[in-house]
Formats: structure tokens, C-alpha cells, sequence
């Protein structure tokens, strides 16, 4: 359609005449699902006292969706397929696969729709995954025609380097997929198009009216969008799934978490929600499971007993790149440290799930996080370390220190480093330091968990003892290497370090998008790699006492002579004093 | 593993005893520093097929096989042994020895020359049946048998993996068809399907009777005499399938190979009918050798589909 709409009713589009008018044509009624205030107030209280004393919250039953009735008039008999289940799926290397739906991109004119989702969703779709009745609406607040959105979507498929090879006419298929609206995000209106663009792929395709609400939005939108979809009734599940993605930063500190949450919860089952981070959605992140629970060899050691520390490493070469006005009000604890470093500590350090499933796995991430010795105030100085990079060389070339970025404060406190010391009270891993870091402009983009052993308890040969180190590369140079000692050649017996290596290239396949798989998850429905509200409560609960000693009273004499590291070197010299005697940054 | 492109090295003459010092000088002449034994493929073939082996070898990237036989079993007793280093993307080399001989020679040759502890396939890739010592040595140590299963009558086994890469290059018709049916209201009208057509590329119809022994096993049909094959031009090459049909009391199902990767799909139920275009990626030999290396599919279904395709023939 390339009909001008977005403050007037869409007019309907070629064909809808001769469909019978779906529900979604008549005008709705302003909320579907009916919430009183003070069932709402009592929700909310219910769920915030239980965070406070950190319970994970079972998530309450979706409503059912209501079954179509089948409409035949014929008798049918029974047989495979007579309950509504694909019996073609059941045998299938692929058991599952998303039923017909609509995925709307909420701020899909913006930079991560455009690098990324539209990119890994072609990907989805080129490659058959993503079923016979597939739609993309993309929403946004700039006045644009269907036709100009997929010009705009197919230049940006053209242009971004996660494209897959476009296979010839795809490109032209994939563009029938693509619909546009536009309105404020505050007002109704745009709903209610959203709404029409369900019915019109309902009425075209069959099937339900499935859909996939993407919020690739700034998060100041996130609560408006979630209240905009409830109020026209799509979280409303009776007529098909609905699902909603959210992307981080989720909240910015553990009370507006906790607002955000009980916002979306005004609208969404948590079983609805699905939070995103895309670095669950790394092959090598989810390889750390399968070495970890796939293996027999790993899990006896994988403890105090042997285990002398883990260091979880994510590095970034660069500096800003334009981002000062959202990186100035997240820092790196927001940015990486929350969210990213957070999730891969909870994967490295918690107990083995029952089963590769949603609930399990997520369940023991949140027992992990909850053992989490508690970072108050008072113990910030002796466990985190903050940074911001000066001026400085990288790869030959001189950079300019973070205050020197285009858009950031003159004086600005904001860290660009942090190292932290985070210490788990269970059984696994008592005494056993996790040490995270992550920053900006430090020398090389590397993101490493690295478990350091404990020396052999006793040197019967020649020199020192050096610790074994299994590390898993996420990025890049993706892999598994296991550091031992063995003898040197030669008439001694001397001996030195070894690395056995395992590369992902391997395998020889190209590394699929980390949102291509999460976005086939959430399509599907599978929860497992994406966090729930109670990991994220309990992420920003360990954060909560860093950002209060950083941001809320940074004049309290805390704030150290800005910038402390310079440009490509790896941090501030106080991480070296973190890590603590006998041990040392990995040099990566 | 760094050189951004490379050529391959080789051929080089050598004999068994001598391959992995022949190999080893061929990979000190590259810049690799790491390299990666992933599995054995052992590919056997006869002459007039050697070209097309090597075409899909070198097209299957290395992928989880490091190390390539080729065995040519139609030679003389003198065995010649040759060895190279195929270069691939990224600066990666595979390992490829060919071996030509006499089936005898071939099974004493072969076998030490396997990377130990790692994944073996066998590729049997001739048309003449799978018979002799070679071949029950290689089966001994095959963790999967590649082979054009229905030609050659190689029941599915127990203690290896069979897989037929006719039922892996129709993987894409399979998902095809399951996508169809993942709506709900379509899989209800299922049990009134009582008729199938399947068209088929080509000449070669022994995939498209494993795809309709998928469907109608599914459906749980006892076989397939309401199944109709009929050769097509579609575009697609001999090997693989054009469309399908599924057809019942007033309900009608077809997929329709189209342009380039795309197939349409026409349902009618209900007395409504329903168009979508499904993808159905065109799977070439390497990438079906690739697919069943990558994710061995043996499974109940396909034997299942075997036995019903089987008793058709």
C-alpha cells in the first residue's frame, strides 16, 4: 500500500472488500483487558515486596488463548492433525517452527533496526525459517509510504555488512513482506493501524493473528509503547500470541527497573515479555553450556576446590562513536556491566539446570545472582574500580580522551572502565573471586571468560608452578584453549606452558547474528536466552551500591583524577590492586 | 589459519606410509599455525565419477572433515597414492589424499591412513552396489554411511548412521511442507488428505518417492498407492523436486516450485483459499553432503519412509 496514511484511518487495502469484516476492522473498544487501579496497585505491591526479599516470581498463567472453532462444515475424521498439531513437525530436525505472525518494529527507521534486526530477519527468512505467512510493519514516527519504507528497508540491507548473501530476487520477495506506519507513540492512533495490519495479514494469510512487538526504541518509549499496545488491546492474546522485546538498557538503576517492570506488567504476562540481550544470543555464549553441561570432564573441577578465580573480560578498541548523548547518561555500568558481563558471570557460575529449557536454566541464573555477596556503599571502594580513558594511541593512530569526544561534558565523571570484584556465598564457590572488567579504548575488541585453576599443590620440578587457565573466546577469534604445563625438549626437565586450542572456525560455517537466533526464539516462543525479570532485578541489585558511590554522590570525595588510563593501554593501575597479589590480569 | 587467500598445494605424489610426512611438508609451505582435525571423509568412487567426488569435496569447505579420502576403486593393483592441500575460504586448507586402485588394495590403504580418534563418513559415491571387505571394514569404523540408499538397497542400519543425500537435498521441501501446516486451522484439515502428487526435477525419482513416504508415513498411510509421481520442469536440477500435492474432500494442498528459491503455496479449505510463498533453498550435492555431515538425520522417520519408498520399487 502506498496510500498516504498515519493521522487518518487506513483505508483499506486491495482485497480487504471482499473479506468479511474481522473483529480487528470494527472500532475497538479502548482496553480489553480491564484493569482496575487497585488490582493494579496490588499487583505491583505484591511483586515489588517479593523482589525485595528477592523470590523469583513464577510467572502467572498466560490467559489462554481462545481456540478457533473450526469453521467446516464437513465431518472430519481423526487422524494425525486432527487436534490442530503439525504432525510434520514432530520428526523434524527443527521440531518447532514460528506459526504465521506479524513482527512490528517499533523505531525500525533507527540504527539498530537498521544494522541489525532488518539484516538478521532477512537472514531468518531467506534461509526458509520463518514460514509461509510472514509480515514485517515497521513503526515509526517519520510520515513514510509503504513504497519508501521498502526502499528504505532494502538500502539498508544492501548496505549493512550483517547481511547474509542476497540471494538473486530475494531482495524483491522479501519486500512484499514489508508494511509501514506512523503516528506518536503516545497517541492511539498508531495502534490502532498496527491493529488493521493484523487483521489484514490474518485476512490474507490465515492463521491467527500472531505478532511480534519489537521496541527498538530510545527507552523513554518503552513504557508509552507497552501502554499505547495495551490500551488498543494487542497484548490481548485471544486472537493469536503476542509477544514483546524489549531491548536494554532495561531500567536505569534498580527502582526504575522495577517501575519499567511494573509498567509492562500493567499490559504483559511476564510469560510475554522477552528481554534482550544479544550477547545470549553468541554461538559462544551458548557454547559455554555445552562445554560446561555437555561435558563430564569440566564440572568436577568447576569449583572451590580447583578453581582459583574466573576473570570475565569485554574489551572494546572504541571510543564513542558519536553515542555521547546515551553514554553520558548510562556509563559502563549500565552499558556492559548490568546487562552483558552479568549474564556471562551467571552462565559461568551457576548450578547445572535440569533441563535446557527457559524455567531451569533461568531459574539457576537467578540463584547465582541472588548469592551475590551484596555491594553496599560502603564496600564500593574495595571491590570496584572505575575508569575514564585520556588521549592516546591506538593502532598507530593518536585518539582523543573521552572528554575530548564530541558531546560529552566538560568534567564529565562518567566511567568508561570498571573492574569488579564480585564474591558468591554457596557451596560451589566460596573464597572464589569472579573479577569482571570491561571498558572503552582499551587496546583490542576481546571478550573472554577465563577460568584460573589453582596451582598443583606441590613443585616437584624445577621453577615455579604455573595455574592451568580454561578460556572461552566470545570474541573475536571465537574458541575454547586450556593452558597446562608440559616439558620442554631437552636433557632437563624443564618445563613451560602449552596452550591446546580450539578453534569455533573449526566448523568452517560462518557465525550466525546473535539477533537472528533471538529473534527465531522469540518467534517461537522459547524464553531461554532471554532474561527474566527477576535476573535483571537481581543484576541491578549488585549494581545498585557501584552506581550510587559513582553517580548519585560523586562528591563525596570519591571520584578519582579523570582520566586515569590512557587511550589503548588496559586500565587503570588500581584494577592491578583489585585482583590482589599472586594473580594478574589475563594479557589478552 | 591466517593467510587471507591461498592456492592449493599439490598434488603430490607419495605412498601410504609416507602421506603424513608428504601432508606435513605441504603445511609448512602455508602460514597456518593452528590446524583443526574436525573427521574423516572417505569418499569412494569409480573414475567416471572421480570428477564430480572431487567438484563436491572441494564444495563441502572442510566442513567437519579435515581430512578427505578418495578412494578410486576401478584402478590396478599398483596403487598410487597423491596428496594435496585444498585451499579454502579464509586462508583454511583441508587435507586430500587420493588413493587409486583396486577395491583389494584400497581397504589395506585406507585405513591407516584415518586421523585417528575423530568422526568417520563414508561417502559411497558410485551407482554399483556396496559389496566386499572394503566396504565392511570402512562400515566398521564409519560413524555414518553416505549413499544413495534406495539404489544401492542398503537397508537403514543399526550399528552405523545411513544417510541418503536424496532425503537430505529434500530437507528444504520437508520444512516447506511442515510450514504449511504449523497454522493450526490447516493442520485440521489433514485427516480429509487422501490423495498426494509428487513432482520431481530431472530423472531421478527415488527422492521424491522418500518425500512421499514422509508424507504419507506421517499422515499414517500404510503406502503409497494413492501417491503419484510425475517428472517436471521446474528449473531445479535432477535430484531434486518440483512441487507437491495434497488432496482430499474438499480440501487441496499445493506447493509449486517458483522463481529462483521461492515455491507457492495454494490451500484451499473451507471453501477459501490461501496463497503464500514459502522459501525452498536449492540444495547442491556439496551442500547436502555438507548437511548430513553437519547433523546426521538418522532417524525413525527416515527409515520409516524408506520402507514405504522401498516397497514401491
Amino acid at each position: 500500500m502506498t496510500a498516504k496514511r498515519g493521522k487518518t484511518v487506513a483505508a483499506p487495502r486491495a482485497g480487504d472488500a471482499a473479506q468479511p469484516a474481522s473483529k480487528g476492522a470494527t472500532p475497538k473498544k479502548p482496553v480489553t483487558k480491564k484493569v482496575t487501579a487497585s488490582a493494579t496497585k496490588r499487583v505491583v505491591k505484591e511483586k515489588v515486596a517479593s523482589q525485595k526479599v528477592g523470590v523469583a516470581q513464577a510467572a502467572p498463567k498466560a490467559k489462554a488463548g481462545s481456540k478457533t472453532p473450526a469453521k467446516s462444515r464437513k465431518r472430519r475424521p481423526s487422524g494425525a492433525g486432527a487436534d490442530g498439531q503439525n504432525p510434520f513437525r514432530t520428526t523434524m530436525r527443527r521440531s518447532r517452527a514460528p506459526e504465521p505472525a506479524t513482527m512490528v518494529i517499533f523505531g525500525v527507521t533507527g540504527d539498530l533496526s537498521r544494522r541489525k534486526l532488518l539484516p538478521a530477519v532477512f537472514g531468518l527468512w531467506q534461509d526458509g525459517l520463518l514460514g509461509s505467512a510472514f509480515n514485517i510493519v515497521g513503526v515509526g514516527r517519520q510520515e513514510m509510504t509503504d513504497e519508501q519504507f521498502k526502499d528504505y528497508a532494502i538500502a539498508a540491507l544492501q548496505e549493512s555488512k550483517e547481511t547474509d548473501a542476497i540471494q538473486p530476487g530475494s531482495l524483491e520477495k522479501f519486500r512484499e513482506l514489508l508494511f509501514y506506519e506512523f503516528g506518536e507513540f503516545a497517541e492511539d492512533e498508531v495502534y490502532d493501524l498496527v491493529g488493521k495490519e493484523l487483521d489484514r495479514a490474518e485476512q490474507a494469510h490465515g492463521g491467527r493473528k500472531n505478532a511480534l512487538f519489537y521496541l527498538s526504541t530510545p527507552p523513554s518509549l518503552f513504557e508509552p509503547i507497552s501502554n499505547g499496545l495495551g490500551r488498543l488491546g494487542l497484548a490481548d492474546q485471544s486472537e493469536g500470541w503476542r509477544r514483546i522485546v524489549i531491548e536494554k538498557p532495561f531500567g536505569r538503576d534498580l527502582e526504575s527497573a522495577r517501575e519499567l517492570n511494573a509498567a509492562i506488567h500493567d499490559t504483559w504476562d511476564e510469560s510475554q515479555v522477552y528481554r534482550i540481550d544479544h550477547y545470549l544470543g553468541k554461538e559462544t555464549v551458548q557454547n559455554l553450556m555445552a562445554i560446561r553441561f555437555g561435558n563430564a570432564i569440566f564440572e568436577p573441577l568447576w569449583n572451590r576446590g580447583y578453581v582459583d578465580h574466573v576473570q570475565i573480560t569485554a574489551a572494546e578498541d572504541l571510543g564513542l562513536e558519536g553515542r555521547a548523548g546515551y553514554y553520558e547518561e548510562a556509563g559502563i555500568v549500565r552499558d556492559m556491566l548490568q546487562n552483558h558481563l552479568m549474564q556471562l558471570f551467571a552462565l559461568t557460575a551457576m548450578e547445572a539446570p535440569a533441563a535446557f529449557d527457559a524455567d531451569a536454566i533461568r531459574d539457576e541464573k537467578t540463584k547465582v545472582l541472588r548469592a551475590v555477596k551484596p555491594i553496599p556503599l560502603g564496600r564500593v571502594k574495595e571491590v570496584a574500580v572505575r575508569g575514564q580513558y585520556g588521549a592516546g594511541s591506538m593502532d598507530g593512530q593518536k585518539v582523543p580522551g573521552y572528554q575530548q569526544e564530541p558531546g560529552v561534558k566538560t568534567g564529565s565523571h562518567t566511567a568508561t572502565y570498571v573492574a569488579v570484584k564480585l564474591e558468591i556465598d554457596n557451596w560451589r564457590w566460596q573464597g572464589v573471586p569472579f573479577f569482571l572488567r570491561t571498558g572503552k579504548r582499551l587496546p583490542k575488541k576481546v571478550t573472554e571468560i577465563a577460568v584460573v585453576f589453582k596451582r598443583a599443590p606441590l613443585g616437584i620440578f624445577p621453577g615455579g608452578l604455573e595455574r592451568n587457565v580454561l578460556a572461552f573466546r566470545i570474541q573475536p577469534d571465537e574458541g575454547v584453549s586450556l593452558k597446562f604445563s608440559s616439558k620442554s625438549p631437552g636433557q632437563e626437565m624443564v618445563l613451560r606452558e602449552v596452550v591446546m586450542d580450539f578453534r569455533y572456525d573449526a566448523f568452517g560455517a560462518q557465525l550466525e547474528s546473535p539477533y537472528s537466533r533471538l529473534i527465531l526464539d522469540a518467534l517461537i516462543g522459547d524464553a531461554t536466552l532471554f532474561p527474566r525479570e527477576d535476573e535483571v532485578d537481581h543484576a541491578w541489585q549488585i549494581v545498585s551500591g557501584i552506581l550510587e558511590a559513582w553517580d548519585v554522590r560523586p562528591g563525596k570525595g570519591q571520584t578519582p583524577d579523570f582520566p586515569n588510563y590512557a587511550a589503548g593501554t588496559w586500565g587503570p593501575e588500581e584494577a592491578e590492586e583489585l585482583i590482589g597479589e599472586g594473580r594478574r590480569w589475563r594479557r589478552l | 589459519m591466517t593467510a587471507p587467500t591461498a592456492s592449493t598445494l599439490g598434488p603430490v605424489e607419495t605412498t601410504v606410509r609416507k602421506a603424513q610426512v608428504t601432508l606435513d611438508e605441504l603445511w609448512s609451505q602455508t602460514n597456518v599455525e593452528t590446524r583443526a582435525y574436525t573427521g574423516n571423509i572417505v569418499a569412494l568412487t569409480v573414475r567416471k565419477h572421480l570428477e564430480r567426488v572431487q567438484e563436491t569435496l572441494a564444495g563441502l569447505e572442510g566442513r567437519y572433515a579435515g581430512r578427505q579420502i578418495i578412494g578410486v576403486m576401478d584402478g590396478s593393483d599398483d596403487l598410487n597414492v597423491h596428496a594435496s592441500l585444498v585451499s579454502q575460504h579464509r586462508g583454511t586448507f583441508v587435507e586430500r589424499l587420493t588413493l587409486d586402485a583396486s577395491a583389494d588394495q584400497l581397504q589395506g590403504a585406507i585405513l591407516p591412513l584415518l586421523r585417528p580418534a575423530t568422526v568417520n563418513h563414508v561417502w559411497w559415491g558410485a551407482d554399483t552396489k556396496l559389496q566386499g571387505l572394503l566396504l565392511r571394514e570402512l562400515t566398521d569404523i564409519a560413524d555414518q554411511v553416505i549413499a544413495d540408499s534406495l539404489t544401492l538397497d542398503i537397508p537403514p542400519a543399526r550399528h552405523y548412521a545411513l544417510a541418503d543425500l536424496g532425503w537430505s537435498r529434500s530437507a528444504s521441501w520437508r520444512e516447506a511442507l511442515a510450514q504449511v501446516f504449523d497454522t493450526p486451522d490447516a493442520a485440521r484439515q489433514l485427516p480429509l488428505v487422501d490423495r498426494l502428487t509428487v513432482r520431481y526435477a530431472g530423472s531421478k525419482e527415488l527422492p521424491a518417492r522418500l518425500y512421499a513416504g514422509f508424507i504419507a508415513d506421517t499422515l499414517g498411510w500404510k503406502d503409497l498407492r494413492n501417491v503419484e509421481f510425475r517428472a517436471a520442469r521446474c528449473g531445479r536440477e535432477n535430484g531434486d523436486l518440483c512441487g507437491v500435492e495434497l488432496v482430499g474432500d474438499g480440501v487441496h494442498f499445493t506447493l509449486a516450485a517458483g522463481e529462483g528459491e521461492t515455491a507457492r503455496v495454494e490451500a484451499v479449505w473451507d471453501d477459501k483459499k490461501h496463497i503464500t510463498e514459502v522459501n525452498v533453498p536449492r540444495m547442491s550435492l556439496a551442500e547436502g553432503l555438507g548437511r548430513v555431515m553437519a547433523r546426521p538425520e538418522r532417524g525413525e522417520m527416515f527409515e520409516r519412509a524408506w520402507k514405504l519408498a522401498k516397497a514401491t520399487l
